[in-house]
């Protein structure tokens, strides 16, 4: 099931353009937690030491929303 | 979370096409009702049945969106996807890829407001592909 989450480079990477949603799970550094993280619980244990492990359809997702939020922008590309 | 996980009735028509991968929820009817909910897969079920709810009876296994995609695609050949389309909406389309010289557009269609919406009848509409086969 690991293979399911994005690698910590890019979780990272994420987590400094501002990502901040809840995720199943999270990286301690290299170490993808094996065990489940309540969404509940999550905001708690989360910290400097931690990085969320965003699913991939969860990183995409937030790429897509980032360049919606300017709509000519996005349709402008798609006439390209 | 939830919004990660494919709606009940796609998890119910995945599992009666065969799908049967570890997930890391499952959908259970709530306690004197038969409403559906969403439950965690948690350690207090073993390995082996995190890895086969769906040859269980009563449960049904929660893919993620990807999980079902993935699966259709490895599985059947068919690629489904969401795109922002000329008219403000977005679109979502399904190629049958035999191998990489061989691409047949099997579907394009939908104006959805939000992509996840195009995603959510991509979806549907694989279903329905397979189901007809």
């Amino acid at each position: 099931m690991k293979n399911e989450f994005i690698p910590y480079e890019q979780a990272l990477a994420l987590k400094e353009l501002g990502f901040d949603e809840p995720c199943l799970k999270i990286w301690e550094k290299t170490m993808l937690f094996t065990t489940l993280v309540n969404p509940e619980e999550f905001k708690r244990v989360v910290s400097e030491r931690y990085t969320k492990a965003p699913l991939y359809q969860q990183a995409f997702s937030e790429a897509k929303e980032s360049v919606i939020g300017d709509s000519k922008l996005i349709f402008k590309f798609t006439q390209v | 979370m939830e919004k990660e996980f494919i709606t009940y009735n796609q998890a119910l028509a995945l599992k009666e096409l065969g799908f049967d991968e570890p997930c890391f929820a499952f959908y259970t009817s709530k306690k004197f009702s038969n409403d559906m909910c969403l439950e965690p897969v948690t350690q207090k079920y073993n390995t082996e049945f995190n890895s086969h709810v769906n040859s269980s009876g009563s449960l049904v296994s929660a893919p993620l969106y990807q999980q079902a995609f993935r699966w259709f695609r490895e599985k059947y050949g068919l690629f489904g996807y969401s795109y922002p389309n000329d008219y403000q909406k977005y679109g979502y389309r399904i190629v049958l890829v035999k191998n990489p010289e061989n691409q047949e557009l099997v579907y394009d269609w939908g104006t959805k407001d939000a992509p996840e919406e195009a995603e959510l009848a991509c979806l549907n509409k694989l279903i329905e592909i397979v189901k007809s086969k």
